[in-house]
C-alpha cells in the first residue's frame, strides 16, 4: 500500500516535472527570442507576470471557462474521442446562455441561471453528439466533423447576434441578461462562482473516471475496445456518451463566463478558449486535477499577455508563441531526459565525487 | 569451438524485483540452446537484454568476441548479428511481406528509392533458398500465424543474422507447423546459425536443442544437455516440485441428460479471410466439459466470437435453458452467465494499459458486493483481487502493477481469475486457455476447469493442443471448414479417427 501510494506520486511528480521543465525551457527560448528582437526579456516577462499576479481575480476568471475547456478534451479521450470542437462549443454556449438569461422566466435568481446553463449545456451535447453519432454509425472522423463544425458554428452565431438576437445597433452583442440570471461575483473581484462550478467538475471529473463503474467502462472501451466489447460493455454508446458530455461541459464554459462576467454574449469574445483547451488538456496528461494547474497556467500567460501590449508594445501574440514552443517541447518524449543526460555527461567527474561520497 | 555468445552474471531489477539475478550464459557457434522455465521466470527478459531492449544493471555480453558496452539498441544487436522473433509477433500487419521484410532495412535496396520488384525478388530468393513456401506479395494480415512466424523468420535471415532468438515460436502453432519450425531451424544450423529458443514444452526441448538453461525465479537453476537428462527431470528443476498431471476423473457420457446449451445452426457471414461459421450444431452439457478440436483457422475464432456476442448470427440461435438466443449481443451472452478466455488475451482478454485491479474489476462492475450506486467500494474489491492474485497464483502480487508489465503466462492468469471466480459462472467458453503457460501454471488451469465442471458448469474447450482436448473432455467435437464434423464421447475416439475428422475426411 505505502509503495504504492509513493509510486502515485513519483509518477505525478515527475509529470509536473516535465511541465515546469518545459515551461521553463520555453520561457529561456522566447527569451532568446525577446534578445534577437532587442528586447529586453526582464522587462517583458515581468509586465507578464506583474499583470498577471497583480489582477489574480482576472487570471482566476479567465481560468474558469479554460478549465472547462480542457475537460471539454479529456473526457472524450478517455473513450478515445477527439473533441476538437470546443471552439464552436463555447461560443454556442455562451449565446444561449445569453439568450435565455436575457428572456423573462419568470424565474427567481439562481434557478434562471441555472436554467441558461442548462440550456446551454444542451446545446453544447448536441454539437458534439451529432459528430459523435456520425463517427459510430456511419465512422466519419470525428475529428475532421468537429472541426469544421467550429466554422459553420461561427457563422451561425455571428448572424444570430447581429440578427434574431441583436441587442444593440452598434456592436455585434445580445441583449444583456436579466439580473435573476446573473452568477454573483466575489465582492468586487473579477471572477464569479462559476470558477468554483468549475473546480467541482474538475474533481467531480476525476472521482467518476477513478471510482465509478461507469468511469472504468468509458476508460476501458479508450483503452481496449476489443476487451471491452469482449467484456460487454457497449463501447459505441460510452463514446457517444463521453463526447455529449465533452461539448455539454465545453458550453457551460461559455455559459459561465457570460452569466458572471460578461453579463451579455460579444461576438469574438471567446477567440481561441477551444484550441486552448486542447493545450490545456495536453498538457495535464488529461488529468482532471491537472487541468486545473494547466488552466491556471494558460490563463496566467494570455492574462498576461494584454498588458505587454499596453506597457511595453510587444505583440501580445508573443504569448501565443510562448504557449506552442511548451507545447512542441511537451511533445518531445523524453526531451526533458535527453537534456538531462547531456548535462550529466558532461559534468561526469562532479557525479562521481558524490556517489564516492555517499 | 568458440562462444557465440557470451553472457556473464547478468543482473536486471525491475524496480525492486530481479527478473534477471547473475545469469550466466554462453552458447557455442551452430548450437540450439533452449531456455526453460515458470511464467515470469526471467527468459523474455535475459534475451531482451541481450537483444539490446533493456540496459543490464550489471554483468557482461559478448557477442562472438565482441564486448558489448552497458547500453546498446537493438539497432547495434543487429548490426552484430543477433535477431529476436518475438513472444508477440511485431509485423505491419497492412503491409505485404516484402515490405515487412525490408521496412528497416530499406537501404540495402537502393540508397535512395523503395523498389518494390526488386525487394519482392529479394524476399522471394531468401524463400525458395530455405524452402519457405510464402508469397511475398500476399499481405500479412492475410496469413496465417505460422505464416506470420515465418515472416518474422525472414526478417532475421534477410538481415543476414548469425544468431536466432525466438521466443516462444510454437505456443501459436499446430504440431504439424510445430514440426516444419523445427526443419527449418535444422537447416538454419546446418547453415552455421546460432540459435536460442524459449519453450514450455519439455518435449520439444527434448527434440530441438542440444543443451538447456532452466530459469527458476530470476535465476539459473541448472543447465543440462538434453541427452543425459528427462522431461521429469527438467520439470522439477524447473518448479522445485514434481508435478502430477490433472486428468478428468471418469468421463461421462451425455445421453443420459438433456444439453444444458444447444447450438443450432449457427452461422455468420464471411469477413475477410477468417473462416465463418456454417451450419454449426452442437451440444453442450451441465457438468462436462466439451472439447472442440481442430486445425487452427476452422471457424474456432468464430465460435468464440459469436458465444461472447461480439460477432452477429446471420442464422441459427442459442438455447441456453429455456431462452433462445438469435440476436446474439455480449450483453445478452454475460446475462445468461457465458464467461469468456478468449484467444488473443492481448487485445480480447485485457486492456493492457490498466492495472490488474482494473482489469479483473471490469469483470464485476455489476457485482453488488463491490460496486453500490455505480461506485467501486474500493477497500472490499481490492481484498477481493488480492484474494483472486493469490488463488491463481498471479506474480507480483501487486495488483496495482500494469498488465503490460508482466509476463505473457501471468497475463493469462488475470484473465482466467476475472473470467472464473464470478458467482454466476453458468457456462465457461475458453479458447486455449494454456497458450504460453508454464507446466504449472497449465496444471493449475486444467483442475480449475476440473472443478467447475465438479460444480456442474458447463464447459466448452476450444483448443488446439490435442492432448489437452483428450485430457479434460467428456465429449469431443471436431471443428472443420466452419461446422462440426462429429461429436460424440472422448471414451474411445481413437486418434486415428480424431485426425481423420480433422482433416475433413470421414471414418467409413
Ligand atoms: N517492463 C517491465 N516492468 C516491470 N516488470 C517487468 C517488466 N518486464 C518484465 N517484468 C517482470 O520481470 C519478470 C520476468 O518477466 P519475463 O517476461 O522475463 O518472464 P518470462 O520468463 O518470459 O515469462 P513467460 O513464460 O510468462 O513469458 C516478471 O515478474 C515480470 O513481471
Ligand atoms: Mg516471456
Amino acid at each position: 500500500m505505502k509503495s504504492k501510494l509513493s509510486r502515485m506520486q513519483s509518477g505525478t511528480l515527475r509529470e509536473l516535472g516535465r511541465v515546469a521543465f518545459a515551461m521553463l525551457f520555453a520561457f529561456a527560448a522566447g527569451a532568446v527570442f525577446l534578445m534577437a528582437i532587442g528586447s529586453n526579456p526582464l522587462t517583458i516577462y515581468g509586465a507578464i507576470f506583474a499583470k498577471a499576479f497583480g489582477s489574480f481575480d482576472s487570471t482566476l476568471r479567465r481560468a474558469t471557462p479554460l478549465m472547462l475547456s480542457g475537460l471539454a478534451i479529456a473526457i472524450p479521450l478517455q473513450t478515445g474521442m477527439f473533441n476538437m470542437g470546443g471552439e464552436g462549443q463555447i461560443i454556442a454556449g455562451a449565446l444561449t446562455a445569453a439568450v435565455v438569461g436575457a428572456s423573462d422566466l419568470g424565474l427567481p435568481a439562481g434557478l434562471h441561471a441555472a436554467a441558461a446553463i442548462a440550456a446551454a449545456m444542451a446545446v453544447g451535447a448536441v454539437l458534439s453528439g451529432l459528430p459523435g453519432l456520425l463517427k459510430i454509425t456511419r465512422g466519419a472522423n470525428e475529428v475532421v466533423t468537429t472541426l469544421m463544425l467550429n466554422s459553420i458554428v461561427s457563422y451561425i452565431v455571428t448572424w444570430l447576434v447581429l440578427n434574431p438576437f441583436k441587442g444593440t445597433d452598434y456592436s455585434p452583442q445580445s441583449k444583456k441578461i436579466l439580473p435573476a440570471a446573473e452568477i454573483p461575483t466575489f465582492g468586487k473581484l473579477d471572477f464569479s462562482w462559476g470558477l468554483l462550478i468549475a473546480l467541482a467538475l474538475c474533481v467531480l471529473t476525476h472521482l467518476f473516471f477513478r471510482s465509478t463503474a461507469k468511469g472504468l467502462e468509458m476508460r476501458a472501451a479508450g483503452a481496449g475496445p476489443a476487451a471491452a466489447r469482449y467484456l460487454g460493455i457497449n463501447n459505441k454508446l460510452l463514446c457517444l456518451l463521453a463526447m455529449a458530455l465533452g461539448g455539454a461541459v465545453a458550453s457551460m464554459g461559455g455559459a459561465l463566463e457570460v452569466l458572471g462576467g460578461q453579463h451579455a454574449y460579444f461576438d469574438e469574445f471567446f477567440t481561441n478558449y477551444g484550441f486552448d483547451g486542447i493545450a490545456i488538456a495536453y498538457m495535464a496528461g488529461s488529468h482532471p486535477l491537472g487541468i486545473i494547474v494547466t488552466a491556471l497556467i494558460i490563463s496566467m500567460i494570455r492574462v498576461g499577455a494584454l498588458a505587454i501590449s499596453r506597457t511595453t508594445g510587444m505583440s501580445p501574440y508573443f504569448v501565443t508563441m510562448l504557449q506552442g514552443l511548451i507545447i512542441i517541447l511537451l511533445v518531445t518524449p523524453r526531451f526533458a531526459g535527453t537534456v538531462l543526460s547531456l548535462v550529466r555527461r558532461r559534468f561526469p567527474a562532479r557525479k562521481k565525487e558524490e556517489g564516492g561520497a555517499a | 569451438m568458440k562462444n557465440m555468445i557470451e553472457m556473464r552474471d547478468i543482473v536486471k531489477m525491475f524496480g525492486p524485483s530481479c527478473a534477471n539475478d547473475h545469469i550466466s550464459l554462453s552458447v557455442k557457434k551452430g548450437e540450439i540452446i533452449s531456455l526453460l522455465g515458470e511464467n515470469g521466470a526471467g527468459k523474455t527478459t535475459l534475451m531482451n537484454v541481450l537483444f539490446g531492449l533493456c540496459r543490464r544493471d550489471s554483468g557482461s555480453i559478448a557477442i562472438d568476441g565482441v564486448e558489448m558496452p552497458v547500453e546498446y539498441s537493438p539497432q547495434t544487436a543487429i548490426e552484430h548479428g543477433i535477431a529476436m522473433v518475438h513472444q508477440h509477433l511485431k509485423l505491419v500487419e497492412t503491409f505485404t511481406v516484402a515490405q515487412n521484410v525490408i521496412l528497416g532495412a530499406e537501404t540495402m535496396v537502393s540508397r535512395r528509392l523503395f523498389r518494390r520488384e526488386k525487394c519482392e525478388r529479394a524476399v522471394g530468393a531468401l524463400c525458395s533458398r530455405y524452402g519457405m513456401d510464402i508469397d511475398p506479395k500476399s499481405v500479412v494480415s492475410a496469413l496465417p500465424l505460422g505464416a506470420k512466424q515465418r515472416v518474422e523468420i525472414l526478417k532475421a535471415l534477410y538481415r543476414g543474422c548469425k544468431v536466432l532468438i525466438l521466443d516462444e515460436p510454437t505456443t501459436v502453432l499446430t504440431p504439424q507447423e510445430t514440426d516444419a519450425l523445427f526443419d527449418l531451424l535444422r537447416s538454419f544450423q546446418a547453415a552455421g546459425m546460432t540459435i536460442i529458443i524459449i519453450t514450455h514444452k519439455l518435449h520439444e526441448v527434448m527434440a530441438i536443442s542440444s543443451r538447456v538453461l532452466v530459469l527458476r525465479q530470476g535465476k539459473a537453476a541448472a543447465i543440462f544437455n538434453t541427452n543425459e537428462t528427462t522431461q521429469a527431470e527438467l520439470a522439477a528443476t524447473m518448479i522445485g516440485k514434481t508435478l502430477v498431471k490433472a486428468q478428468v476423473s471418469a468421463q461421462l457420457h451425455s445421453h443420459d441428460c438433456p444439453p444444458s446449451v444447444e447450438l443450432r445452426g449457427l452461422s455468420t457471414a464471411a469477413a475477410g479471410d477468417a473462416c465463418p461459421l456454417r451450419d454449426v450444431n452442437l451440444n453442450l452439457y451441465a457438468g462436462r466439459i466439451v472439447g472442440v478440436a481442430g486445425v487452427d483457422g476452422n471457424g474456432q475464432t468464430a465460435l468464440v466470437e459469436v458465444l461472447a456476442g461480439v460477432k452477429k448470427l446471420s442464422g441459427g440461435s442459442i438455447q441456453i435453458g429455456a431462452k433462445e438466443i438469435k440476436k446474439n449481443t455480449s450483453g445478452t451472452m454475460r446475462q445468461e452467465g457465458i464467461q469468456i478466455i478468449p484467444e488473443d488475451r492481448h487485445r480480447q482478454g485485457l486492456v493492457l494499459a490498466f492495472s490488474v485491479y482494473e482489469n479483473i474489476m471490469l469483470g464485476y462492475r455489476k457485482d453488488r458486493r463491490f460496486v453500490k450506486d455505480g461506485v467501486f467500494r474500493k477497500a472490499k474489491a481490492r481484498q477481493f483481487v488480492s484474494q483472486l492474485s493469490n488463488t491463481f497464483d498471479i506474480r507480483p502480487r501487486d495488483t496495482g502493477i500494469l498488465v503490460k508489465r508482466m509476463s505473457g503466462g501471468n497475463q493469462q492468469k488475470v484473465v482466467l481469475a476475472r473470467e472464473l471466480s464470478s458467482p454466476d459462472v453458468k457456462i465457461v467458453v475458453v479458447s486455449q486457455p494454456t497458450r504460453g503457460l508454464d507446466a504449472g501454471a497449465i496444471q493449475s488451469v486444467h483442475s480449475t476447469l476440473l472443478k467447475l465442471r465438479e460444480e456442474g458448469k458447463t464447459i466448452l474447450l476450444i483448443s488446439s493442443d490435442l492432448d489437452e482436448i483428450k485430457a479434460l473432455s467428456d465429449e469431443i467435437a471436431i471443428l472443420y471448414n466452419g461446422s462440426i464434423a462429429v461429436q460424440r464421447a472422448a471414451q474411445g475416439f481413437a486418434d486415428e479417427a480424431i485426425g481423420l475428422y480433422m482433416g475433413g475426411g470421414k471414418e467409413v
